[in-house]
């Protein structure tokens, strides 16, 4: 019960105990007074009639005695009147009935009057003559008790009531302060550190209340002071420590992207072709010195809009999406100059050979990366500092071939799934499945698998990501109820399809007719592709809460979705990159990172998944960390 | 020796008679030596000789018949009492005083002197039916008067115990006394209390004796 209600209950209560208590004193009140009143007023006509009988009480029988008494007794006021002489005998006897219509018999027997009789001696001269009895009706005493007491019911119910809603309104304005801390509470615990700006009056709310907002503002800057801590680690493992150039897990993640996007670009492999020479001859400074004046040329170039990485030792890439042919050459040419310019400084002639290809929606990523060593290899061949742009395509497929492969794809439900990625939970005594991910495989006419990042940026590029989508989610269910899966299930979908009016629909009605528990749907995007759309990804995530299913950002790290704004998507998961827990044994910012993102995620109630921790060292530390789930 | 008011008449005789409402009225008053030395402190020792002798009157006198206590009573307050009224006496218009003010100033009205009698001849067990506090007019003087008045039964003729007449008789032979009326008055008090603007209601039923005896206590 609430507190609202428990306080009116009692108030109520106390308030009619005073009102009961008031009203049956008011009434007894009210009864004496009758009664007093009465003695009094029977007195008076005992005595006054007694004064007027006295001279004729000479002659017992003169009829005036008796007409002077009924003048007074036909008044109605009097039950009895009754004259006696000095023998007490009956010379005159009055009588009225005591009843009174309106008075309800119930009153006369709850609360009986005392009918009051007076006495008075009647002298004649020196001798006594005899005595007068005057009793009064209480009939009258009733109906004006009982018109009293209706009255003074009357009143003290409205007065009751009266004080009922003060005091309703006076508890509701008093409790609202309390519902804006519980509400301030329950925001807090759902990571939005809110402020009370309007202060209770009252004393004790209003201190629970500045302590409430004291927390929270607590709260809400430690989560700052971790994430801008993030950021700075996170920062740091993308890059190189000597040139502070992105390093090469950033380029593999931002090729992946850029070929995600569909849209044209080019990459450049860019070799030292003797590092080590140069650096037997000039000695260690001096090529560090050469690698920093290098990558400054490099960032010169990222005004252009691309983005300059440090892959490894003597190797750099350069990653320029939507760029056209004449602008890389533009762009390589600068290039080859301000390398021949470097080179004369350390009086080098050759310094470098750069390999360009293009790449394009339908390019196969595991063939980027020999291509460009090719076309590398290829500049070598030309000259000093030379490139060569490798303007083949480096698709398996044409647009065309994809296109009819995706649709028969759809139209014969032909992507396979798999479960894997299995995450375990480690904090128990023994590991618990957390978390599986379903996995899509599709071939091909001839039975080839194909590179699904391709196939879903192929469909993507088709517009047909959403009936894929629908496809694949048929399917995983179908799965899940043949399995009578019992652990959740990560379902990857493309934000044009969660940001589509038609698709939730779908999926609403999809998830009616399963026969597998919501819980375990944990639809997933990637965090690069939320970042694109937060909005939708967060309407998404309440709606998908609504049906009892779950969200996932998949291969999250903070640079992406800063971690304070991870509450505003109300998701129940993150599951980090990859390279957030590679090599994280031997990277003290790493773990760094782990730590603080479980932290925060904590504090926002977001459960933490790393996968592919392959190396057991790496996996000791996460799992000392105690991340909810861990997949190898 | 007489009244200037009616109303101050009616008013003793309701004390008068209030006074029959409580017993033992002695053993109430409880005149005790504390008492007894606050009078003589406030008065003389005359005052204190008097109460003294009233005291020993009350107790000595209970076995005698009832006009031997009649005589004895009468005799008593019209020789221990001088006539003042109370506009002299108490600067008063109205003063009803209590048996012990009035034998310790040793002067009061007629209201007083009837209130004594009354109060003292019950008190020696004269049976209170017997007793009226009588309204009369002084015929000689033109005046209202208050005497008390003793039956010794109903259809008897009273006899008078007054301070203009010293002598106790039959009410016809006072020719110089007009009755008026005769009150036994049971519960008059109330009246009284009414008409003084006292407090009367259920749990104030305090007969006018009890008030009496309270003022004596104080007063003293």
């Amino acid at each position: 019960m609430s507190l609202s209600k428990q306080l009116l209950i009692l108030i109520a209560l106390i308030f009619f105990i005073i009102f009961s208590v008031n009203f049956v004193l008011s009434m007894g009140n009210i009864k004496s007074y009758l009664e007093v009143e009465s003695e009094f007023h029977v007195q008076d006509t005992a005595t006054s009639l007694g004064l007027s009988l006295s001279p004729h009480m000479a002659d017992e029988q003169d009829p005036i005695i008796r007409t002077m008494m009924n003048a007074i007794f036909d008044m109605g006021y009097y039950k009895e009147m009754r004259l006696v002489d000095v023998d007490g005998k009956d010379l005159v006897k009055l009588t009225n009935t005591d009843k009174m219509d309106g008075v309800p018999s119930w009153l006369i027997s709850l609360m009986p009057m005392k009918v009051a009789t007076a006495v008075s001696e009647i002298s004649s001269g020196w001798n006594i003559t005899g005595t007068l009895y005057v009793s009064t009706n209480p009939a009258y005493g009733y109906l004006k008790l009982y018109e009293q007491g209706k009255t003074t019911l009357k009143y003290s119910l409205l007065i009751f009531f009266g004080a009922l809603i003060l005091l309703i309104v006076a508890l509701r304005f008093t409790l609202q302060s309390l519902k804006d801390i519980e509400k301030q509470a329950n925001e807090i615990s759902s990571g939005n550190f809110i402020t009370i700006k309007k202060l209770p009056w009252t004393l004790e709310v209003k201190n629970v209340a500045q302590s409430m907002n004291i927390m929270s503002n607590k709260i809400g800057a430690m989560i700052a002071r971790l994430n801008n801590k993030l950021d700075s680690l996170t920062d740091s493992l993308k890059r190189d420590s000597l040139t502070n150039l992105l390093n090469e897990a950033s380029f593999e993640v931002n090729l992946k992207r850029e070929l995600g996007t569909g849209q044209p670009g080019y990459a450049a492999f860019i070799k030292f072709d003797d590092l080590a020479g140069i650096s037997k001859d000039r000695g260690h400074i001096e090529v560090n010195k050469l690698l920093i004046d290098f990558s400054n040329i490099l960032k010169n170039v990222q005004q252009s809009g691309c983005s300059a990485y440090r892959l490894y030792g003597s190797e750099f890439a350069l990653l320029c999406p939507s760029f056209d042919s004449v602008k890389i050459n533009e762009l390589a040419e600068l290039l080859q100059q301000n390398l021949t310019g470097l080179g004369q400084q350390y009086n080098l002639d050759d310094l470098v050979h750069i390999g360009i290809i293009r790449f394009e929606r339908s390019s196969d990523y595991d063939k980027l990366s020999p291509a460009m060593v090719e076309a590398y290899e290829q500049a070598k061949n030309i000259g000093h500092n030379a490139f060569f742009i490798k303007e083949d395509s480096v698709s398996s497929m044409s647009e065309l071939d994809w296109k009819s492969t995706i649709t028969s794809a759809i139209e014969n439900k032909m992507p396979e799934i798999t479960l894997t990625s299995e995450a375990y939970n480690y904090t128990g005594d023994t590991a618990v499945k957390v978390m599986e991910e379903a996995f899509a495989v599709v071939k091909d006419g001839v039975g080839n698998t194909l590179s699904i990042g391709t196939f879903f940026s192929m469909a993507q590029e088709f517009g047909l990501e959403e009936e894929l989508d629908k496809c694949i989610v048929n399917k995983i269910i179908l799965l899940m109820e043949e399995k009578q899966q019992s652990v959740p299930v990560t379902i990857n979908l493309s934000m044009n399809s969660i940001a589509s009016s038609t698709f939730l629909p779908w999926l609403e009605a999809r998830i009616a007719h399963s026969l597998v528990g919501h819980e375990l749907l944990a639809f997933s995007v990637t965090a690069y592709s939320a970042a694109k759309d937060l909005t939708a990804f967060a309407n998404f995530s309440v709606f998908v809460k609504s049906l009892g299913a779950s969200t996932l950002l998949k291969r999250y790290s903070s640079d992406i979705i800063a971690i304070d704004m991870l509450k505003e998507l109300h998701i129940d998961y993150i599951r980090l990159a990859r390279d957030v827990t590679k090599d994280i044994s031997s990277d003290s910012n790493k773990s760094d990172v782990l730590d603080i993102m479980h932290e925060v995620a904590n504090l926002l109630d977001i459960k933490v998944i790393a996968e592919g921790v392959e190396a057991d060292d790496d996996f000791k530390l996460v799992k000392a960390a105690e991340i909810y789930g861990i997949g190898r | 020796m007489f009244f200037s008011q009616a109303n101050k008449l009616f008013f003793s005789l309701l004390i008068v008679l209030s006074l029959g409402a409580s017993w033992p009225l002695i053993a109430d008053l409880n005149i005790t030596e504390v008492l007894l030395s606050k009078i003589e402190a406030k008065y003389n020792k005359y005052a204190r000789q008097r109460v003294e002798s009233w005291q020993q009157l009350m107790q000595s006198s209970h076995d005698l018949s009832d006009i031997e206590k009649l005589d004895l009573v009468n005799n008593f307050f019209n020789s221990n009492v001088m006539f003042i009224n109370d506009q002299a006496l108490w600067n008063q218009e109205d003063y009803w005083a209590t048996p012990i003010e009035a034998l310790s100033i040793g002067a009061g009205d007629c209201e007083d002197y009837s209130i004594a009698k009354y109060f003292t001849l019950k008190q020696l067990g004269v049976d209170e039916e017997k007793l009226r506090i009588t309204y009369v007019k002084a015929v000689n003087l033109g005046q209202a008067h208050m005497v008390l008045t003793y039956f010794k039964d109903k259809r008897s003729v009273p006899l008078v115990l007054d301070n203009i007449d010293a002598e106790i008789k039959p009410a016809n032979l006072r020719t110089d006394l007009v009755p008026v009326y005769s009150f036994n008055g049971q519960g008059l008090w109330i009246a009284k209390s009414r008409g003084s603007g006292q407090r009367v209601g259920d749990a104030s039923r305090l007969s006018l004796w009890e008030d009496l005896e309270n003022r004596m206590a104080n007063n003293l």
